[in-house]
């Protein structure tokens, strides 16, 4: 009589450890693969943040720079300590007009009727943040004389302005390391720049942590200075 | 026997397994880029949104550059399109379309970028007065509306006609005042400024008086937001003989002005020459001859007809002495008096007064000159040019353009004669006399009328009296290839106070004030118009007041034929849409 023949299905040890090392390299592999995707999607993200804020603080920036009287631009330059080293967090003022669709803020000579100032400043604290103020100038009956507003010079610190004079105010970019303002008289234009720096977290590759930093240089050319300086 | 592969694709649920395992990928891609696209979304179309806002705005630009370009070209560009033209600058084809109404239109396309844009177009250029829509004179509006996907943009731009001088007073170097009083005026709606391309030097902001120095009126009519300019490429002193100062910021403060010094803007001084300046073409010429023109009192010798001796009239003459070259005797060239005046003499002498006789000078004793008397005052020299002995008057008709080739002086060796060049044209302003010598002229008197004096050389007026009242009725302009020099009289016993010009005052070199009396200081200086020192320094002393009122009607007259060739547009304001 013959033995009845038996087979086993199963694994053997080598094929068990062959299989669970597969298996932990294509999950270790998706993982990292995840992870890294992951941090560039962060610093993406942080990086649009950032450009997002300096686009739009730069719509405002042009707004007011570009639609000015040249002499009216005032620049007070300030220093402070960011990220161990020293940088420029100016304040700078233009005049303006509260609206510019209105024909009463405009003279028959078609010269603007400037009724306001606008202070732009980046706060002294190390990750500073750029503020745009618009002020009602007290005591100082429109139409304003072509200047830059006086108390940008003699108020210190600028944050510290009347809250009266204040018609409204806004961020419009935090972490700003630098805001540096200049005019050139040459070329009748005022150049701006605009430093952000965000922490991004981990890079991509390796544990180091990055920081994503933007900087933007502006040239606004005054349009509304008549007659030319 | 047919081995089986794994997975039979011809087997249709391994097929669907297939098929289902494509489309999971296919969601999962899909949900993955969706993701994406959601998290950037806000900075896809903010960053869009720039691009295109970029786009407006240079195309609103370069469009107002365009029209600014053509109405250079042609004052009257715009003012109505007969037909449509369409034409192609660079990227951009623009379409004029036909005028129907005031307003005329130009459409197009940016063809780069596939912007659309349309330009409402209001020329006032042309005109002195408040045109549609109250586009103020001489103004030209533009609407500029550009559209680029979703978002429209644009701007309405003002557009003027540029001044040829646009300041009161412009030096290439330094304009000094010694001042009690720096009036800076304007009639032109939105300048009043002066400008120097070195430094100034200007007192402090309290004169003598403790009482402010500076007085800043732009034109009231049309106020704006500036009281004035002070601008200069050097540095602005503003400090007294003791060397206190005052600071930039504290006039700025004080006087509502902008004070600019050390400015880096380029600046250019237009250059005139004699030829530049407008005379009118109807203008009938007259030549006259070069020399000294005196007016004095002299006795004359008299030698009676079939006598040889000459006989000294003891009576001085009023006469009008024409020298050429240097003042000395022997050039005398003829003496003009009346013939009332000599009988008078002779009578006084005892001589019959209507003996004929020969006549000579006093200091040519034995040589008859060429003398020419007169039946009446008011006599002509020549065709054109009229002299009044009893008023110290040389009248230069209205319509003649009179030149001298050499120098041309007028004055007078008598302190209590004040000489006067008259142009007779007070009645009608648009009559503008006109002298004009190649050489030096002088005018050691008043000048008076509406009139233009232009030196190849220097100018130089100096009153021994000046005019009194200022009154309205002088319209003087000068030129001078060199220098200009006004100095009036220094007497006390002098009551006048004021020395005017209205048009363009204009020196090639330098021009200089020099006011008498300095302890004084009574007089005034004003020039309405524009004072230029294109290459030198203006310098101007020991004045009460100096008024400089920038008016360029009255450098339009003068300029006229180059305000129709050189037609500068400049933008005057920018309003967003």
């Amino acid at each position: 009589m013959r033995a009845r023949s038996v087979t086993l299905a199963g694994y053997t040890l080598a094929e068990s450890l062959v299989s669970i090392f597969a298996f932990v390299f294509i999950l270790g592999s998706v993982f990292l693969l995840f992870s890294i995707s992951y941090r560039g999607f962060v610093l993406s993200q942080t990086r649009q943040d950032i450009q997002n804020e300096v686009l739009r603080a730069r719509q405002w920036l042009e707004q007011d720079f570009s639609l000015t009287h040249l002499g009216s631009i005032g620049i007070l330059p300030r220093q402070t300590s960011s990220y161990g080293e020293s940088v420029s967090r100016d304040a700078v003022c233009a005049l303006s007009v509260s609206d510019w669709s209105d024909d009463g803020n405009f003279f028959s000579t078609g010269l603007p009727r400037w009724n306001r100032y606008v202070i732009y400043y980046a706060t002294q604290e190390s990750s500073g943040r750029l503020i745009r103020q618009v002020i009602d100038p007290q005591g100082m009956d429109p139409p304003l004389i072509i200047r830059p507003y006086p108390k940008l010079y003699s108020v210190q610190p600028i944050e510290s302005l009347d809250p009266t004079e204040i018609v409204s105010s806004r961020q419009l970019a935090s972490d700003v390391v630098e805001f540096n303002c200049r005019l050139d008289l040459r070329e009748q234009s005022l150049w701006q720049i605009l430093k952000v720096r965000k922490r991004g977290g981990r890079a991509t590759q390796g544990l180091k942590q990055t920081d994503q930093v933007i900087e933007a240089t502006f040239r606004w050319d005054p349009l509304n200075t008549a007659p030319r300086l | 026997m047919k081995s089986r592969p794994f997975i039979d694709i011809r087997s249709f649920p391994q097929r669907g397994i297939a098929l289902i395992t494509v489309l999971l990928v296919m969601t999962l891609c899909s949900m993955l880029l969706g993701a994406f696209l959601v998290s950037h979304r806000g900075f896809i179309v903010a960053f869009r949104g720039g691009q295109d806002r970029d786009l407006i705005s240079s195309l609103t630009k370069s469009l107002n550059e365009y029209c600014r370009f053509k109405l250079e070209e042609d004052r009257t560009w715009g003012s109505s399109f007969s037909s449509v033209k369409v034409s192609v600058v660079g990227n951009l084809t623009i379409r004029e379309l036909v005028t129907d109404g005031p307003v005329s239109y130009l459409e197009g396309r940016c063809n780069s970028s596939g912007a659309s844009f349309s330009v409402g177009l209001t020329n006032n250029l042309q005109s002195d007065a408040a045109g549609f829509d109250n586009i103020p004179p001489r103004a030209c509006q533009l609407r500029i509306v550009v559209k680029k996907g979703g978002v429209q943009g644009g701007a309405v731009t003002l557009l003027q006609r540029a001044a040829f001088f646009d300041s009161s007073a412009v030096a290439s170097e330094q304009i000094r005042v010694d001042s009690n009083y720096i009036s800076l005026e304007s009639r032109d709606p939105i300048r009043n400024q002066i400008r120097s391309l070195g430094s100034m030097e200007l007192g402090r902001l309290k004169n003598r008086s403790n009482r402010d120095r500076y007085r800043f009126r732009p034109n009231e009519e049309t106020l704006n937001s500036s009281r004035g300019t002070v601008w200069a490429q050097g540095a602005i002193n503003l400090r007294d003989g003791s060397g206190a100062s005052d600071s930039l910021e504290e006039a700025a403060n004080t006087t509502g002005a902008q004070w600019i010094d050390q400015a880096s803007t380029h600046y250019d001084i237009p250059q005139l020459t004699l030829h530049d300046l407008d005379v009118a073409e109807d203008r009938r010429p007259l030549s006259i001859d070069p020399g000294t023109y005196m007016f004095t009192r002299s006795p004359l010798l008299v030698r009676m007809q079939g006598s040889s001796e000459w006989i000294t009239l003891n009576t001085p003459i009023p006469m009008l002495e024409h020298w050429e070259g240097d003042y000395k005797a022997s050039n005398i060239e003829e003496v003009h008096f009346l013939e009332a005046d000599l009988r008078q003499a002779m009578r006084n002498q005892g001589l019959d007064p209507l003996f004929r006789a020969d006549v000579a000078h006093l200091e040519q004793p034995g040589t008859p000159v060429r003398s020419r008397y007169f039946v009446e005052d008011n006599f002509p020299l020549q065709e054109g040019m009229r002299i009044n002995l009893q008023e110290k008057r040389i009248v230069i008709d209205a319509d003649r353009q009179a030149t001298v080739q050499g120098d041309f002086r007028v004055g007078t060796d008598q302190w209590d004669l004040v000489p006067e060049l008259n142009f007779a044209s007070v009645t009608d302003w648009s009559k503008r006399g006109t002298l004009s010598a190649t050489g030096d002229l002088t005018i050691q008197g008043r000048v008076k009328g509406v009139g233009n004096l232009l030196a190849g050389k220097n100018l130089t007026i100096a009153p021994n009296s000046v005019d009194q009242d200022a009154s309205d009725d002088s319209n003087i302009a000068l030129f001078a290839g060199n220098d200009v020099t006004i100095r009036p009289p220094s007497s006390a016993w002098i009551p006048s106070e004021h020395v005017q010009f209205r048009g363009l005052v204009y020196a090639e070199k330098n021009f200089h004030f020099q006011a008498g009396w300095a302890a004084e200081r009574r007089q005034t200086l004003s020039i309405e118009g524009a004072l230029v020192a294109r290459s030198g320094s203006i310098n101007i002393s020991d004045a009460n007041e100096t008024r400089l009122i920038y008016n360029p009607e009255f450098l339009e007259d003068l300029l006229r034929r180059w305000y129709d060739e050189r037609s500068q547009v400049e933008l005057i304001s920018w309003r967003p849409l």
